[in-house]
């Protein structure tokens, strides 16, 4: 590959600095949620994977992307053995078997599943050519993405697969879904629903819907997370308590602060202010990444941004309204702040595909 | 790849995105407006109350001291289990049930805790737990969020029931008295005194609440203080008791019932009062024990009753030094007047008979006394008017509370025709009279009230009002020996005249020291003057046996002796009184001599002291 000059001038500088300072305020907070606790260095190893996800953003950039989804096939295969592995023989972990060990290192194996399946998404998409989706490509994307959703439920991991189901919801809209099929998806899903509560939800994700529709039903309970969450938010006021003087996760009120909560934390050290910043920062990276997807040569670029950017904005929506209390305890990392490795690399990984599609927007 | 993709449709789709991303972004901004700006207030203190915690620190009641400085009632530490109400959790409560023992009156009264649960106060899960029980909970911290071992310092009465009635008890202070001035500054569940001293200098032994404001985690675990204000003792009371006299007494009192107090004549500091059978005040003060409580409160011998105070007998033949003094100062009879006792004597038709069978023949007022004769006073009483009789009565503090500093002392009786006629619809007969007159019939006296009579009669008249308290001390201080007197001014005087006191006086140096009833008060080489008396329990007519000591034990007669001494400015005055003793001589004038004979040695031996302590001092 031959690295052209206009490569330089059409990477989204705005796109990575807004990249820049979200993982940057995670790093701060993360140090602010984990002084005190049993893992104070966290902060650090945020650090290197960050570094080490930029390589990886590097790498992924420095490749054309058509070249790259040459390889989707081979990947989803992978990922899927993967799954099927864990399934059978993954260690427990705090419950699930999600996790793929690397030596020291562990690796969530769902961020890799939404990874491998939304590209491979995106490349059958693009290779539709017409402007309306029929039964048939329906029911063969329906199975590409259903593979990976059933494995990953059966880990059980529900918000990966409730990710992916709209990433796939996402892709089918812009590709063109006709009136009926929304009707006859829509009358599915409203059948499923109560089957799903009956025999796929875990009793624990029960309590957590339960727990969401009323938080005082057991507040030491399911509703804890939730009520501590709202009282961290609520309590930070307008400016907030200023960095690293929050009461709520030094003192263990708010759970996982520095993973799934760190969006509590940002509310109640730096307030109104704050969170409104961080949403103008997630929707500033938004409108960058839809301008890299209106400039996209073609359908494989425009499909491989609107995936990777769904499965971003949801995630990033999905933590900060759960913060909010607006919508169920699910374990999803706030994308680019929260701790974790796994989320880190395949988040950078994702926006160098973006990234990529709007470097190479002039090449034939 | 083909370059001639048409993109539009795709691209016009993708528009949509923006406007539904603001949209969603926009309303998620709003929800944390609704809960950063304009439900902040209440979030804040929500966080507050996650984290902050007051826990009040009981201050230690102070010391009660006799009067030469020895320790009467203290302070132990001990331990409280609370949980507050932010952290209470149903699985934590079954924790600690399973973990600690609890008895059944235990398990009562914290179901009464919780269902009384409120905002601020924190429940009260089990009081004084023992030490290996402290360490079982506090070294479960984690698994018991909330859980918090207090201290506090919790009242010891080291003598156990040394003066129980009158020093008192403490017990947890309930609804109502919360609103009591004389509890200003209690705390819910707190120790405050229900009786005796305790109850009386309430105010004055409480101390100041302290309160520490912590910092606690999710766990309850305490990080750090955020402030403190440390508990201040209340004040130290010093007592007029002479722990000596009181032991001594109480000692004598091992297997009767009755009541003692001893004071003194010129200043009415109370040196002794005791009530039998005893209680030990450490029960109200430990841990909550229903069965214990449940004995005392079934009780037949009724020990909690201050039976000093509160226990209301017929003075019997005492009650003739009023009579004689009523007849002397009315000019009824003069000192020399004689009247014939044969064994009894025929008056309104019916016999009023003597303690002696055989008769005192001719007798004398002195010789009355002496012989406490009572054909002697019927024949006084049918010349006298019951009105004159309870004017004097009253004169002499019968009838109202003397107005000693401990709580719930009763009035007595003295009874006159208006009283008889208000209480049983009845006019007085002349025969009630008689019965009056030596003692019987509806008067009815606190050994208080007889003490203070010794008094008046030793001293000629001042009366003052008898004290248990001596002065106050400054907070958790011990003091020294041997404390300055304060001065006490005398309340009243009864106005009689000098030789009706002579005469009194004369005739009460007279039973003890002539023969007379009282004989066995004697001491060796100190002036006692006392009167006797039997106070009859049931009435005569009803009694096969003739004799007392032939009689069941609670038909048996009160004995009683009321005496002081020196003959001359008396330092000690005395009532004694033994529930159903039988004769006062025989068993009442013993104690009181034991209690004579011990003041005037330690006396004797306290002077020597000081004046070998002023010869050391000079050389």
């Amino acid at each position: 590959m031959i690295l052209d000059r206009r490569f330089w001038f059409g990477i989204d500088w705005l796109l990575v600095l807004g990249i820049f300072l979200a993982a940057g305020l995670g790093v701060a907070i993360i140090y602010s949620a984990t002084q005190g606790g049993p893992t104070p260095d966290y902060y650090k190893r945020q650090i290197v994977w960050f570094v080490l996800g930029l390589v990886l953003m590097l790498l992924v950039l420095a490749i054309d992307y058509h070249f790259l989804l040459d390889y989707a096939e081979l990947f989803y295969i992978a990922v899927t053995g993967l799954l099927v592995y864990l399934y059978f023989f993954g260690a427990l972990r705090a419950g699930t078997n999600r996790w793929l060990e690397l030596g020291a290192f562990t690796m969530h194996s769902g961020e890799l599943a939404k990874l491998a399946a939304v590209v491979l998404l995106a490349k059958y998409f693009a290779a539709v050519r017409k402007n309306q989706l029929g039964a048939a490509e329906v029911a063969i994307t329906g199975a590409l993405v259903g593979v990976p959703t059933i494995l990953v439920i059966l880990q059980p991991d529900l918000g990966t697969a409730v990710t992916l189901v709209f990433a796939y919801a996402v892709l089918c809209f812009l590709a063109g879904l006709r009136g009926r099929l929304v009707l006859v998806a829509s009358v599915i899903l409203a059948l499923a629903l109560p089957l799903a509560w009956s025999f796929v939800l875990r009793d624990y994700q029960k309590e957590r819907v339960l727990a969401f529709l009323d938080p005082n039903l057991d507040p030491r309970g399911a509703g804890y997370q939730s009520i501590q969450s709202t009282i961290s938010v609520g309590s930070g006021g307008l400016t907030g308590k200023g960095w690293l003087k929050g009461s709520q996760s030094p003192l263990q009120f708010l759970p996982a602060p520095h993973t799934d909560f760190v969006f509590a934390v940002i509310g109640e050290e730096f307030g109104f202010v704050g969170v409104v910043g961080v949403v103008l920062l997630y929707l500033m990276i938004t409108i960058r990444c839809l301008d890299a997807g209106r400039r996209a040569r073609d359908r494989l670029g425009i499909y491989l941004v609107a995936g990777i950017l769904a499965m971003f904005v949801f995630q990033a929506f999905y933590n900060m309204a759960m913060v909010g209390g607006l919508v169920p305890i699910k374990g999803f990392p706030l994308p680019l702040v929260s701790y974790g490795g796994s989320s880190m690399m395949t988040t950078l990984v994702g926006f160098g595909l973006i990234l990529n599609v709007r470097m190479r927007c002039f090449v034939n | 790849m083909n370059i001639y993709e048409d993109l539009r449709p795709l691209q016009s789709r993708l528009k949509w995105w923006r406007i539904i991303v603001v949209t969603l972004f926009v309303g998620l901004c709003a929800r944390f407006w609704q809960l950063q700006i304009v439900r902040a207030p209440q979030y804040q203190e929500l966080a507050r109350s996650n984290h902050v915690r007051q826990i009040p620190e009981n201050a230690p009641r102070g010391l009660i001291l006799d009067r030469s400085g020895q320790i009467l009632v203290e302070n132990r530490p001990s331990f409280n289990l609370r949980i507050e109400k932010t952290d209470w959790d149903e699985a934590v409560m079954g924790e600690l049930l399973a973990l600690l023992s609890f008895s059944d009156s235990e398990l009562k009264e914290l179901a009464k805790q919780r269902k009384r649960m409120s905002g601020a106060t924190p429940v009260l899960v089990k009081e004084d737990i023992p030490l290996e029980e402290v360490a079982l909970v506090e070294s479960r911290q984690l698994e018991l969020p909330g859980a918090l071992v207090q201290f506090v310092p919790r009242r010891f009465y080291p003598l156990g029931t040394i003066g129980a009635h009158a020093l008192g008890y403490v017990g947890r202070i309930t609804e109502d008295q919360l609103a009591e001035a004389r509890f200003d500054g209690a705390i819910a569940n707190e120790y405050v005194g229900q009786s005796g001293i305790e109850f009386g200098y309430n105010l004055k032994l409480m101390g100041q609440h302290g309160v520490q404001v912590v910092v606690v985690n999710s766990h309850g675990r305490r990080e750090r203080i955020l402030e403190e204000t440390p508990p201040t003792w209340g004040h130290s009371v010093q007592l007029s008791l002479d722990l000596e006299l009181q032991r001594l007494t109480e000692k004598e009192f091992e297997d009767k019932a009755g009541a003692v107090v001893v004071l003194d004549p010129r200043n009415g500091e109370v040196m002794a009062l005791a009530s039998s059978p005893s209680f030990d005040p450490n029960i109200f003060s430990g841990r909550f024990d229903a069965d214990a409580w449940q004995v005392l409160m079934n009780d037949e011998d009724h020990r909690l009753q201050n039976r000093a105070l509160q226990g209301r007998y017929a003075p019997g033949s005492v009650f003739k030094l009023i009579v004689a003094a009523t007849a002397l100062e009315e000019e009824t009879i003069s000192p020399a007047t004689r009247f014939y006792c044969g064994g009894g004597v025929r008056l309104y038709r019916n016999w009023f008979p003597c303690h002696r069978a055989s008769g005192h023949g001719f007798v004398n007022l002195h010789q009355a006394l002496v012989q406490s004769c009572n054909a002697y006073f019927y024949q006084v009483g049918v010349e006298l008017e019951i009105e004159s009789i309870a004017r004097y009565a009253r004169a002499f503090g019968l009838g109202s509370p003397t107005g000693i500093d401990l709580p719930f002392e009763v009035s007595g009786l003295v009874p006159d025709p208006e009283w008889k006629q208000r209480a049983r619809k009845e006019p007085w007969y002349a025969g009630e009279t008689v019965s009056v007159s030596v003692g019987q019939g509806s008067v009815l006296v606190t050994a208080m009230q007889m003490a203070q009579i010794a008094a008046i009669v030793g001293s000629s008249g001042v009366v003052f009002r008898p004290h248990v308290f001596l002065r106050p001390l400054p907070a958790g201080m011990v003091a020294e020996p041997a404390p300055p007197t304060p001065v006490e001014e005398p309340i009243r005087r009864v106005a009689l005249n000098e030789s009706t006191w002579r005469a009194l006086q004369q005739a009460m140096w007279g039973v003890v020291n002539e023969s007379g009833t009282g004989w066995r008060a004697r001491v060796q080489g100190v002036a006692v003057s006392g009167k006797t008396g039997t106070a009859q329990v049931a009435s005569m007519s009803n009694l096969s046996e003739r004799t007392d000591e032939d009689r069941p034990e609670h038909l048996r007669n009160h004995a009683w002796f009321v005496g002081y001494a020196p003959r001359e400015n008396p330092e000690l005055a005395l009532a004694v009184l033994v529930e159903h003793g039988g004769q006062g001589g025989r068993a009442a004038a013993p104690i009181a001599q034991k209690i004579f004979q011990t003041y005037f040695e330690g006396q004797k031996r306290r002077e020597a002291d000081d004046t070998r302590q002023a010869f050391l001092v000079r050389n």
